[in-house]
């Protein structure tokens, strides 16, 4: 019993090596964010046209650099400590094998590191999707596998102390619905990785001279299978972590849990087929495959998010209503805990997630449609408010809770932390708002000068100059509220006031 | 989950209809843009 330790807040029982890991995998994650968040600041300085600051071999370089960090990096490390965190610490039991997990830690630590290193030294100028023939340095393709290998052990470590608790009786009853939705995005985790491993194993040979150039199109659509499933991994846990949060924060649970676990259950069955919408302007795929894939299927994985769409604020109003907000229709909604970072995260990112990102990504991943926004601005609007608005700051959120929880640290600058995830969650709401309406006037994605710089001229509408203003303004302050963050977090760890055990 | 009638969630039902309204919105939107960019027949 000495391995454990009683958390003074909830309760719970502690394993001391899967508080370990979940220490260092969320302190690693928010470096990348960091890392992700300074490159992200250039960027937005970049692609607003009036300001312009970096040349496009750096563009290039820092925006490749940019999407591995935030859209895997950032957000695999934070999952593997939401991970353990779900399995050992929730389900009161010890986690199985830890060496493995500190396996699943240096192998990503090793190959993310490798990846920004031979990024950064220009040996992969290619941008997140890496599509063949462009050719990256072996290395890279080496990192990425060997941090596709690492989350998989991490999968690994999370199902087999499932199995742990199950056999040692450390939880009765059915799992707690936050780990039966981390593991929905643990089940998707393992298909969307071994995705991952598969296409960049003969992309390495190819780096390498091993064996001749692969089919482009074969690659891109197994490419999809890592590259856009990987956020539906993000999506699964911004899910769980939801009702984690709602929790947390008001004490709810949801009105109906076993329509929940249904729509987890279709999250696994469809979410990976939305992949599929990437390849809808490849001319090597019928019609009948794109359409059958991003709409029929994709929509029951859309259903699945309808739901948790009411049954989030709904868990959240029942909760509230029956601490005695019953005037109207929404003295629950004024009364609720905004001061709270952890609840305003969890709206903000609803609301972000739903409004903005949930809607643009149907409609763009629509097969006549699709060709409105097909590299345009209008995708990495989309993207924004899904994997930023929506799962950043719901991870953001969350970790005003671990900070206390796992670090035992009362978290610094509270004042700061109340209005963070509205400096931060307001403004990328905005930026990707206003990148989308650029992007519908015909401003490309990916291209280091709107205007041309491969030999020709465009003109553009006025709107666009607007847009791409209050695009950089925007993306400024969301800059600034995800610094605010990184202070709040490291400052915590460093100066936070010990919490003491009762 | 029992629910005495003044903890039904009307607000979330209320904003769920807001949601599908926008969605319908921008989805009908999309499909006028369509048709004015690409011009069939």
């Amino acid at each position: 019993m000495s391995n454990f330790r009683t958390c003074s807040i909830t309760g719970l029982k502690v394993h001391l090596p899967a508080e370990k890991l979940i220490k260092i995998n969320a302190v690693t994650a928010i470096v990348f964010l960091l890392v992700g968040g300074i490159l992200g600041l250039l960027l937005v300085l970049t692609r607003w046209q009036a300001v312009h600051i970096l040349p496009p071999e750096f563009f290039y370089r820092f925006l490749t650099l940019h999407g591995i960090a935030m859209l895997v990096a950032w957000i695999i490390f934070w999952e593997m400590a939401a991970l353990y965190l779900t399995s050992a610490i929730l389900l009161n039991s010890r986690l199985a094998v830890p060496w493995v997990g500190w396996l699943q830690y240096l192998l990503m630590l090793v190959g993310g590191g490798m990846v920004a290193v031979i990024i950064l030294l220009g040996g992969a100028d290619v941008m997140f999707t890496s599509y063949v023939p462009l050719k990256a340095h072996p290395l890279y393709y080496l990192g990425v596998i060997l941090f596709a290998v690492g989350a998989i052990l991490g999968c690994v470590v999370f199902f087999a102390t499932l199995v742990v608790a199950k056999t040692e009786g450390t939880y009765s009853g059915s799992l707690p619905l936050v780990t039966y939705g981390a593991a929905a995005a643990a089940i998707i985790a393992i298909i969307t990785l071994s995705h991952g491993a598969i296409v960049f194993i003969p992309t390495l040979l190819w780096s390498a001279g091993l064996i001749p150039p692969m089919d482009a199109e074969v690659y891109r659509l197994i490419f999809w299978g890592f590259g856009h499933s990987s956020q539906q991994i993000n999506v699964c846990t911004m899910v769980a972590v939801w009702y984690m949060l709602g929790t947390l924060t008001v004490g709810s649970t949801p009105v109906n849990e076993k329509v929940c676990r249904t729509a987890f259950v279709l999250y696994i069955l469809f979410i990976n087929i939305a992949s599929e919408h990437h390849i809808l302007v490849d001319p090597g795929f019928s019609a009948a495959h794109k359409s059958w894939n991003t709409s029929y299927f994709m929509h029951l994985a859309v259903l699945a998010s309808m739901i948790h769409a009411f049954s989030v604020p709904a868990a959240l109003e029942v909760a509230l209503r029956k601490k005695g907000y019953t005037r109207g229709t929404f003295e629950w909604l004024k009364k609720a805990p905004w001061g709270n970072p952890g609840f305003s995260s969890l709206f903000l990112s609803l609301v972000g997630f739903g409004f903005l990102g949930g809607t643009t990504g149907v409609i763009f991943g629509t097969e006549q449609l699709n060709i409105l926004s097909h590299n345009n601005l209008r995708i990495p609007g989309h993207f924004h408010a899904t994997v930023v608005a929506g799962t950043t700051l719901a991870f953001m959120g969350a970790t005003y809770y671990v900070l206390p929880l796992i670090f035992q640290r009362e978290v610094a600058f509270p004042g700061l932390a109340k209005i963070q995830p509205y400096l931060f969650g307001i403004p990328i709401m905005l930026f990707s708002t206003f990148m989308m309406v650029a992007g519908g006037f015909g401003v490309s994605r990916r291209s280091a000068d709107m205007y041309g710089s491969g030999g020709f001229s465009v003109e553009y509408s006025p709107i666009v100059d607007i847009s791409l203003s209050i695009m950089g303004i925007s993306g400024v302050v969301a800059c600034l509220g995800g610094a605010a963050f990184c202070v709040i977090s490291v400052a915590t760890l460093i100066i936070g006031k010990k919490i003491v055990a009762k | 989950m029992d629910l005495k009638p003044e903890e039904h969630p009307k607000g979330s039902f209320v904003l769920v209809m807001i949601f599908f309204v926008v969605f319908m919105a921008l989805y009908l939107l999309n499909w006028k843009f369509l048709s004015e960019i690409w011009i069939v027949g």
